[in-house]
């Protein structure tokens, strides 16, 4: 558990909290606005560079 | 241009009542690219209007159901709203298998993974092959679920098992090993009503 990315690992944690409570549309939309802003970390950079090498990715939380 | 021209990126096939369509990008696992997602969503579209078409099946060719979004085309995706644009597309393309007022059913062979997920989530029935394997893999490259992935899977099987699929393991195959709600016969049981006679 400790390996994954911080960033989504949290974005994950609350998107799943909520989503017990909230209808699917507000689940949604909370979903692409967390995915828009993961996609601009680091870690995703890092993530896509270690899949094409075929390598663990080495994720610091940023 | 792909070669689509040559070999379309959906198959449709109704016999009977029963309508398949086929995501045909075998090369990449069926990912779903704007061409395959336009298909699809034009023949959901005339799957709701067509009285000869009393149900719909999805599945995938060549062993494999979706990857989801294509990887590949990730790369273009880093303006926020660039990809909530985009992705919208896609979340509408889903909700549509709900809006259809027609029994659903996904018919799963091999990986189904990111919207492919989400896509199979939307369907009424999931039925999975025993090589079936639900791969929740974007927490490998820094991301989370979309399109309804995690917001869907928790309706269907509740918070405990949704931490359970989507933490325990990051492969789910269908093997004693497997922890329980992490394989894709155990999804399929959890999130189907009653068994599906569709065969894969």
């Amino acid at each position: 558990m400790l390996r994954r990315a911080p960033l989504s690992f949290a974005a994950a944690k609350r998107l799943l909290q909520m989503s017990a409570d909230v209808d699917l549309r507000s689940g949604m939309l909370a979903e692409s606005l967390a995915q828009s802003a993961l996609l601009q970390s680091e870690d995703h950079r890092e993530g896509l560079a270690a899949a094409r090498d075929r390598r663990d990715p080495t994720f610091k939380g940023a | 241009m792909r070669s689509s021209a040559v070999e379309p990126t959906l198959l449709a096939n109704r016999e009977g009542g029963v309508l398949t369509l086929v995501l045909n990008r075998p090369d990449r696992r069926n990912a779903i690219d704007p061409e395959l997602r336009d298909a699809l969503a034009r023949a959901l579209d005339d799957a709701a209007t067509d009285a000869a078409v009393r149900g719909v099946v999805v599945t995938g060719a060549g062993g494999a159901f979706c990857a989801g979004g294509d990887l590949a085309r990730f790369d273009e995706l880093h303006d926020a709203r660039v990809y909530r644009h985009v992705s919208h597309r896609l979340t509408e393309l889903v909700e549509s298998i709900e809006r259809l007022e027609k029994p659903v059913v996904a018919a799963i062979d091999g990986v189904v993974t990111g919207a492919g997920l989400a896509l199979a989530l939307a369907c009424d029935w999931r039925v999975g092959s025993p090589s079936a394997r639900i791969l929740f893999r974007e927490g490998r490259v820094g991301l989370v679920p979309t399109h309804g992935g995690l917001t869907r899977l928790v309706k269907l099987v509740g918070l405990a098992r949704a931490k359970e699929v989507l933490w325990a393991a990051t492969t789910s195959t269908p093997t004693p090993r497997a922890p329980r709600g992490c394989s894709a016969r155990s999804l399929e049981r959890a999130t189907t009503s009653s068994r599906s006679r569709a065969r894969v």
